[in-house]
């Protein structure tokens, strides 16, 4: 259910996606139900499902033993350089260069934290004007630390 | 052991929720949720015919699915990022052009 900007629901806009949704899983349902699978294979007994994936996926065909499958390491290679590029991809949409500097690090959600800027220089040109300084600025004789 | 019909049955009614999401969400967080929805609804096949045939192929490729999905999101989060950025809202109704 949609809302507008008041904040208050529309669902009159949802009435036909939703009818739209529910035929689509009718339909399906109907073909579902009248189709024949035919008989069941199931896996052989005593036999390690998770240790044939691993094979599989790797394409170790000495190691598949019984479970028929289809070996995936060309797959396996091209989704892990796909996931290289995702992570890529995301850092450079999520990354915020402003005026030569990058200031991915002091975002909040894609929100500045400019508030906390400003308060933080406010608070050190206060700080120089009534010329309270921190201990370590006023240590100008090199004292043990 | 569970007829095949029972996980397809599943799996049309988990991606036609999606389908119903995708369709009226306009938060691009809820239209991602909605994406997931219906690529689990094709991993859900995998799995079940993977389970009716006694063949490895289909839950094998049910995790690529998933290692899919998980850089789908990822670059989705960043197109929100991006977009709440410009448009100070994360509907994806405020974005009708190529470009601002």
């Amino acid at each position: 259910m949609t809302t507008d900007e008041t904040g208050t629901s529309n669902s009159g806009s949802s009435l036909v996606p939703g009818l739209a949704a529910v035929a689509l899983f009718v339909v399906m349902a109907v073909a579902i139900v009248q189709s024949s699978f035919g008989t069941a294979v199931t896996f052989p007994e005593g036999e390690s499902i998770v240790a044939h994936i691993g094979y599989a996926m790797f394409d170790l065909q000495a190691d598949m033993g019984t479970i028929a499958s289809e070996g995936f390491l060309a797959a396996f290679l091209i989704i892990a350089v796909g996931l290289d590029v995702a992570v890529d991809g995301a850092l450079f949409l999520a990354k915020r260069e402003e005026e030569g500097s990058i200031v991915a690090l002091l975002t909040d959600g894609g929100r500045e934290l400019l508030d906390t800027a400003e308060a933080s220089t406010e608070a050190t040109t206060e700080e120089a004007s009534t010329g309270t300084d921190t201990p370590d600025s006023t240590d100008t004789t090199g004292g043990s630390r | 052991m569970v007829p095949a019909q029972y996980y397809l049955l599943l799996s049309a009614a988990v991606f036609c929720i999606g389908l119903f999401g995708v369709l009226t969400r306009d938060n691009a967080l809820y239209f991602l949720m909605s994406v997931e929805l219906m690529l689990n609804a094709a991993n859900i096949n995998f799995v079940a015919f993977s389970l009716f045939w006694g063949n490895l192929t289909g839950q094998t490729f049910a995790l690529f699915v998933i290692a899919l999905a998980a850089a789908e999101v990822a670059i989705g989060i960043g197109i929100i990022l991006v977009l709440y950025r410009n448009f100070g809202s994360v509907s994806v109704t405020d974005a009708a052009t190529m470009r601002w």
